[in-house]
């Protein structure tokens, strides 16, 4: 079972996504912001963090680069999900060391794709697809 | 009299001349009278002299025989001449016999007579015996008068000579004269002002010879006097102020466009420095390569106001001086660079008032997005748990809303799209894929809409599969875009998608209806953003009014273009043309990359 970090700052969006990949069978701790999300992951270690960009205290940015410099967390991916992306914004992104990108409005079918292609066979099998 | 005969050439010569003929004149007449006088005074003489010899030989003997009577009859008959005035006979004894005519008058002549005794005695050689003496009183009466008579009609003569030599010499001199008259009244006349005359040569002698001099001469000056005008013309109707400076920076001409530029008076600027009127830079003119370019200057006025001129100068040069100074010429370019400012300022307010309402639609798409992805979402999700309850209740209302919400989604895009295309945040990605694929996905995914408003959808693309190597996504956007207009504003009829290889390696895509068509002005307004035919269109078939102008752009993006033959009541054609290859590819992006995905999703789900 996979555990996902979601850090979202809209609170439907988190609300709805998490349950979502509940549904599909993935263990799902969130973060309302990018400290949070930072808290979150030295308590948990997910294998795999959602990180949205646009987020209050500390936005999505910070917190790759927080979480890229800090060996123990270096190694988890993240994907980045993200409503309007400049090239510059994308750039950035890359740069904060994010392994991939999922356009918002998020179709789940497609996330957990993604996220199969990052974390490999251990990821659980998708049933439902939405 | 001094001054006129000074004046008057003609006076001059004909008193000259008549000098000369008067000396002439008075001297032959004086020779004749000398001549005419000397032989009449010998012709009297000798008559005279002939006279007493008569008498001397007639009264030789009464004088010796000492007859008194007949000396007197002698005396008497002699008397018997009017020229004789007076007689007197005197014997050897010494008694005279006189004869005088009573009262004589005039000029006379007295000849005295010894009588001698030898006439007719040749054999007497002794010394002449003297009988008596004869003393005769001649008249020349006869010669004063007819002397008088010479003198006088000589004079009037010579009179009528000077008289008529006077006059001949007078009118042969004015007529001589009379081409130096006209010619000084013809100058009188090229003087005032008369240009164009020509002076009539009369006679080609010298004084027709000064004519045509002059005639030349005048011709000379009137080209130069000609052109003269001819420059001044030009100077003084020019729009733009024209200035000469001298070596010295003194301001040697102006014309009247400067007097009105800086309201200056002519006197005023004449001879006066430079620097009075040249409120900035000035132009180069020491005859250097780069004379004559204009430069922006300012001049200032006599309020000290200072004017904005496009100024450039010309060395002026002469043939006699060389480097006389310079000409400068000046156009007032205050209003240009006025209206060139409020260009500047509009453009500048145009472009901050277009990005702020680029920011406000981004951030506000933004803003709704994330609502309506939760309702999106959350629909979704009820589905999800209804199919895993099993509940069928809820699943036609939950899918409603679920499109609803991704219609409306799909429109907050467009918005987004169209203010990215405008601030240029486009990025275009250049994949291979075939047309008749992207026309047959579309066509598939128009399908529904067709269906609903009783349409016949169908691609007419023939020939051989055209292979693009463009942006794909945008490709279809556009394609799509035309495609379900065409279905939208067409009921119960036909709508055809066609394909060909156009020229110059493009592609040529046309999307055919039958539906309402557009007027020519309808086609005008059709691209711009935020415009559908008109008003009432959008709220019979809804829409942003931004699809067609994105589709636009995108093609445009894409080194392509679309547009519109149509004719309203009669369905409308649209027209879209894609170069085969993306000019100059930009590298594939990320962003590009998930933006297309992005649109791809929500204009297919």
């Amino acid at each position: 079972m996979a555990k996902l970090l979601l850090a979202e700052d809209d609170e439907f969006s988190r609300d709805m996504l998490t349950r979502r990949l509940q549904k599909l069978g993935f263990e799902v701790i969130t973060a309302a912001d990018g400290r949070e999300a930072l808290r979150a992951v030295r308590q948990n270690r997910p294998d795999l963090i959602l990180m949205d960009l646009d987020m209050p205290v500390l936005d999505g940015y910070a917190a790759m680069r927080s979480l890229k410099t800090d060996p123990r967390t270096a190694k988890i991916p993240i994907i980045v999900l993200t409503a309007h992306a400049s090239p510059e914004s994308v750039a950035e992104a890359v740069e904060a060391g994010c392994h991939s990108y999922e356009a918002k409005p998020v179709v789940v079918r497609r996330l957990v794709e993604r996220i199969q292609e990052v974390l490999g066979p251990a990821a659980p099998e998708s049933e439902t697809p939405g | 009299m001094m001054r006129w005969f000074r004046r008057s050439l003609l006076v001059r010569v004909v008193a000259v001349d008549l000098t000369i003929s008067s000396f002439l004149v008075l001297g032959l007449i004086a020779v004749v009278l000398w001549t005419y006088n000397r032989e009449f005074v010998q012709q009297s003489r000798g008559r005279a002299e002939s006279l007493v010899t008569a008498i001397a030989a007639e009264s030789a003997f009464p004088m010796l025989a000492g007859n008194r009577s007949e000396l007197e009859r002698i005396a008497r008959q002699s008397a018997a001449s009017d020229e004789v005035l007076f007689l007197e006979l005197t014997d050897a004894a010494g008694a005279p016999v006189r004869w005088a005519r009573p009262r004589f008058r005039g000029p006379y002549i007295e000849i005295t007579r010894r009588v001698e005794r030898s006439a007719g005695d040749a054999s007497a050689p002794e010394a002449p015996v003297v009988l008596g003496s004869i003393r005769l009183g001649f008249s020349i009466e006869r010669e004063r008068v007819a002397r008088a008579r010479a003198v006088w009609s000589a004079a009037a003569m010579a009179l009528l000579c000077f008289l008529i030599g006077a006059a001949v010499r007078t009118f042969h001199v004015r007529a001589a004269l009379s081409p130096l008259v006209a010619l000084t009244a013809f100058t009188r006349r090229v003087a005032a002002g008369e240009r164009n005359a020509q002076a009539e040569v009369k006679r080609p002698d010298e004084v027709g010879r000064l004519t045509i001099a002059f005639n030349s001469m005048l011709a000379r000056l009137r080209v130069s006097t000609v052109s003269k005008d001819y420059v001044d013309g030009i100077l003084e109707s020019m729009a733009e102020s024209l200035v000469v400076v001298d070596t010295e920076g003194r301001i040697r001409t102006v014309n009247q466009a400067t007097v009105h530029l800086l309201g200056y008076s002519r006197e005023e600027l004449l001879g006066s420095a430079v620097e009075r009127i040249c409120a900035a830079e000035r132009p180069a003119a020491g005859g250097g390569p780069g004379d004559g370019a204009a430069i922006e200057s300012a001049y200032r006025d006599r309020l000290g106001q200072v004017i904005p001129v496009l100024l450039s100068a010309a060395p002026l040069r002469s043939s006699a001086a060389g480097l006389e100074g310079a000409v400068w010429l000046a156009q007032d370019i205050s209003e240009r660079k006025r209206v060139a400012e409020e260009l500047v300022r509009a453009k500048e307010q145009a472009e901050s008032a277009n990005a702020a309402k680029g920011r406000f639609l981004a951030n506000m798409t933004h803003e709704l997005r994330t609502p309506l992805n939760a309702v999106i979402g959350y629909s979704q999700l009820l589905q999800e748990t209804c199919r895993e309850r099993g509940v069928q209740e809820f699943e036609r209302d939950l899918r409603r809303i679920e499109r609803a919400g991704e219609i409306l989604l799909l429109m907050v895009n467009e918005v987004l799209d169209y203010s990215k295309s405008e601030a240029g945040k486009i990025l275009l990605v250049a994949e291979n894929f075939q047309v008749h694929d992207a026309i047959e996905d579309v066509v598939h995914t128009v399908a529904p809409l067709a269906a609903k408003n009783g349409n016949r959808l169908s691609v007419v693309a023939g020939g051989a599969p055209i292979r693009l190597h463009t942006d794909q996504a945008r490709f279809r956007q556009s394609l799509m875009n035309l495609v379900a207009n065409a279905c939208k504003f067409t009921r119960d009829g036909e709508v055809w998608v066609d394909v060909a290889q156009g020229p110059a390696d493009t592609v040529v895509v046309s999307v055919q209806d039958t539906g309402i068509g557009l007027s020519p002005d309808q086609q005008r307004r059709l691209f711009r953003p935020f415009m559908q035919a008109d008003a009432s269109t959008t709220r019979k078939y809804g829409g942003t009014g931004l699809g067609l102008a994105i589709s636009r752009r995108m093609c445009r993006l894409m080194g392509g273009d679309i547009t519109v033959e149509s004719e309203l009541g009669k369905g409308s054609k649209f027209i879209m043309r894609v170069p085969a290859r993306l000019p100059h590819p930009p590298l594939p992006h990320p962003e590009a990359d998930m933006q297309r995905r992005a649109n791809g999703q929500t204009s297919t789900g």
